[in-house]
């Protein structure tokens, strides 16, 4: 997706791709996508801090109601403005739209300062603090969704209940080439246009559920890596606008198999791969096992972050794709966390807690800093799960994980060194949005004894998440 | 006064568990409602008229315990507007189960109306439990607009609430949410949106009996 565009070339750039409207996006604390319409003129005249928004767009809840209850040093006292600031390695042109460029921007305050609660600066902090470490991250996520062949409008007329999975078998099957030939028309728009702006799909498979599609990308740095799903997720969406179908990448949108948001990832040093020790019985290297050991102690705050909506929590149930314990194993797709020890430059990490409504930078941002916590601290490692972590009866095995939004709230809260790494600007921003969602579930329609996902969480969360 | 009182929440309680847990603590501070609730037996539940929120209160000679949810077949179960239960204009509430068990209902009513003071008493308690969050008021004057009493607490420059006595119960007892009155213009604010978020935080934070162990 990198683009070659330099500030001296902006101008040509604009001309030579006759560009008249730069689309700026911006990503949510929780994930959805924010931006303005900028005139190419505009751009190039207020290049980098392209565009203005309140700074309430980082304080409306899902449902777009201001949040009240806690404040935060970043934020005006009155209703202020921060600051898009464009990230031109990201330019592209839309196919799909004539004239219209798409960038990816960070907020940043009036002063250029980085607003802390900006997944994709911190993620950026992260990247900066693991780069005094002498190292890099490559990462790739797997995204998990489903896709309804009413439109949105039509599936919220139905209360987004009932709808028409995007399939040919009601099966709980996955891989089935007859639901994907149903898929195609669909899924191939999507590749093309991925293609166009430069995000490079790996695969894209039937999954588990009616109607489930997974969409896998090639690996990069981290930023990149979260660039691709922030952009996929556009992709998906405004495909599905303009077929008349619908997708939404809530965890848990019926009682099927839920949607995660597994995120893959391998270290670094000098361009050589460092998880790898071909003299270790386990071929794990040291440097990998400090990692697991900051990731896998680090993992009950962490879910906080990585399962981040009260729907999410319905997809962490045992036998269903979802980690329930804190444990870690080789090859194992039970734990929270999966190594996979192959080749020097195969050898990774595959965190399986998150949900697929997680706001991908801060899924990668809090692999790092937990990682860089083993590092930094060297906890002992937790031993390999050898046993399957589902289905244990309480009391036996390893931990489990918090099962729902506030005991993971106050999991992340207990975690010292995560939330240090982190930075206490985010993370207390983040547990006080928490706390607001958890009260606006329960106290505006919510059902705190519902088992199944409820009307409030497809209401609140379907096509916003 | 009965020492033989616990009040038990259940795990990850819901806010209208939190909420209730709170009340009945502050109730088992007055020695009266105290010796009240040791000797009570009999489950009580209250469900709100207009969302799923319900709670279930059993009481077992002094350990009472909260669980979401109706659970069971309650001795007596109040359905009413959760949002709206004290002061001159509050829900009328649909009782079932009062005339089999008359004193239980009644008990239980009223140890769910912990003893409040005068506003006055009450803004120096909450003000004692928000005073010195980062970005709140570092002072609060409080104006009563049915007699224009006013009270002022902090040392600094304050923000201001004006509202009825009957407001200013409401939201300094844990009654109301500040931000809620304010928006509906049930109170009026003088200050800034900060200071307006934090107290209002502050106050759920209280509403939730974050006040007492």
């Amino acid at each position: 997706m990198s683009s070659a565009v330099t500030p001296e070339g902006l101008h040509q750039w604009i001309v030579d791709n006759d560009i008249h409207t730069i689309r700026t996006e911006g990503m949510a604390l929780d994930g959805w996508v924010m931006g303005k319409q900028l005139a190419a003129r505009t751009f190039e005249k207020k290049f980098p801090d392209v565009a203005a928004l309140t700074d309430m767009a980082f304080a409306f809840d899902f449902a777009g109601t201001p949040q009240l209850g806690w404040w935060a040093d970043w934020r005006m006292r009155a209703l202020g403005d921060i600051s898009q600031r464009a990230d031109l390695s990201t330019l592209v042109t839309l196919s799909d739209r004539p004239g219209v460029a798409s960038v990816i921007v960070e907020a940043v305050s009036l002063d250029g300062t980085p607003v802390p609660v900006c997944g994709r600066g911190l993620l950026r902090k992260m990247v900066d603090k693991l780069a005094a470490h002498g190292l890099t991250a490559k990462a790739s996520f797997e995204l998990e969704f489903f896709a309804y062949m009413e439109s949105f409008p039509e599936a919220r007329r139905k209360k987004f209940r009932n709808l028409t999975p995007m399939t040919a078998s009601p099966s709980d099957l996955g891989y089935m080439v007859m639901n994907e030939h149903v898929m195609a028309p669909f899924m191939t728009e999507v590749c093309r246009r991925l293609e166009k702006i430069g995000v490079p799909w790996e695969a894209w498979n039937d999954e588990a559920a009616p109607g489930q599609i997974e969409l896998n990308f090639d690996p990069a740095d981290p930023i990149t890596a979260a660039d691709y799903v922030h952009r996929a997720k556009q992709v998906l969406r405004e495909v599905a606008l303009d077929t008349g179908c619908s997708v939404t990448f809530m965890a848990k949108p019926g009682e099927r198999y839920g949607s995660g948001m597994h995120a893959h990832h391998s270290l670094w040093r000098d361009g050589e791969p460092v998880f790898f020790d071909a003299n270790e019985p386990d071929r794990r290297s040291a440097l990998m096992k400090q990692w697991i050991a900051g990731q896998i102690g680090s993992v009950a705050g962490a879910t906080s972050l990585l399962v981040p909506t009260i729907n999410s929590f319905r997809r962490m149930v045992g036998f269903s794709a979802a980690p329930t314990h804190v444990a870690w194993g080789e090859q194992d797709k039970s734990a929270a966390i999966r190594t996979v020890t192959g080749t020097a430059k195969s050898t990774r990490v595959e965190y399986r807690n998150p949900s697929a409504d997680v706001n991908p930078y801060i899924s990668l941002a809090v692999m790092l800093a937990s990682g860089m916590v083993g590092l930094e601290h060297s906890p002992d490692l937790l031993p390999e799960s050898a046993i399957m972590a589902w289905g244990l009866p309480p009391g036996h095995g390893p931990a489990p994980l918090p099962n729902s939004m506030m005991k993971a709230a106050k999991a992340l809260q207990s975690d010292d060194r995560l939330w240090q790494m982190l930075g206490d600007d985010f993370c207390s921003y983040w547990v006080e949005s928490r706390k607001w969602e958890w009260l606006m579930f329960h106290t505006t329609g919510g059902d705190a004894t519902a088992t199944t996902t409820t009307d409030f969480e497809l209401n609140r969360y379907f096509d916003v998440v | 006064m009965a020492d033989n009182v616990s009040i038990t929440l259940e795990d990850d309680p819901s806010p209208i568990v939190q909420i209730l847990g709170a009340t009945l603590k502050r109730s088992a501070r007055d020695g009266a409602l105290r010796n009240k609730m040791s000797g009570l037996k009999g489950t009580f539940a209250l469900q709100s008229k207009l969302d799923p929120q319900a709670v279930t209160i059993n009481f077992d000679k002094g350990k009472i315990s909260l669980r979401s949810g109706i659970v069971g077949d309650p001795d007596v179960k109040v359905t009413v507007d959760i949002n709206n239960m004290s002061g001159p204009n509050a829900d009328k509430p649909k009782i079932s189960g009062a005339a089999k068990h008359p004193a239980f209902a009644l008990a239980v009513g009223k140890c769910l109306e912990p003893p409040v003071g005068s506003w006055q008493d009450e803004v120096r308690k909450f003000w004692a439990f928000a005073e010195g969050t980062k970005h709140g008021p570092s002072g609060l004057k409080v104006v009563c607009m049915d007699d224009g009493v006013s009270t002022t607490v902090g040392d600094g420059k304050p923000m201001e609430i004006h509202g009825t006595k009957d407001e200013l119960l409401k939201i300094f007892t844990g009654n109301a949410v500040m931000a809620q009155e304010a928006l509906d213009g049930k109170v009026y604010v003088i200050g800034d949106l900060p200071e307006l978020a934090v107290l209002t935080g502050r106050s759920i934070a209280y509403m939730m009996g974050e006040d007492m162990p």
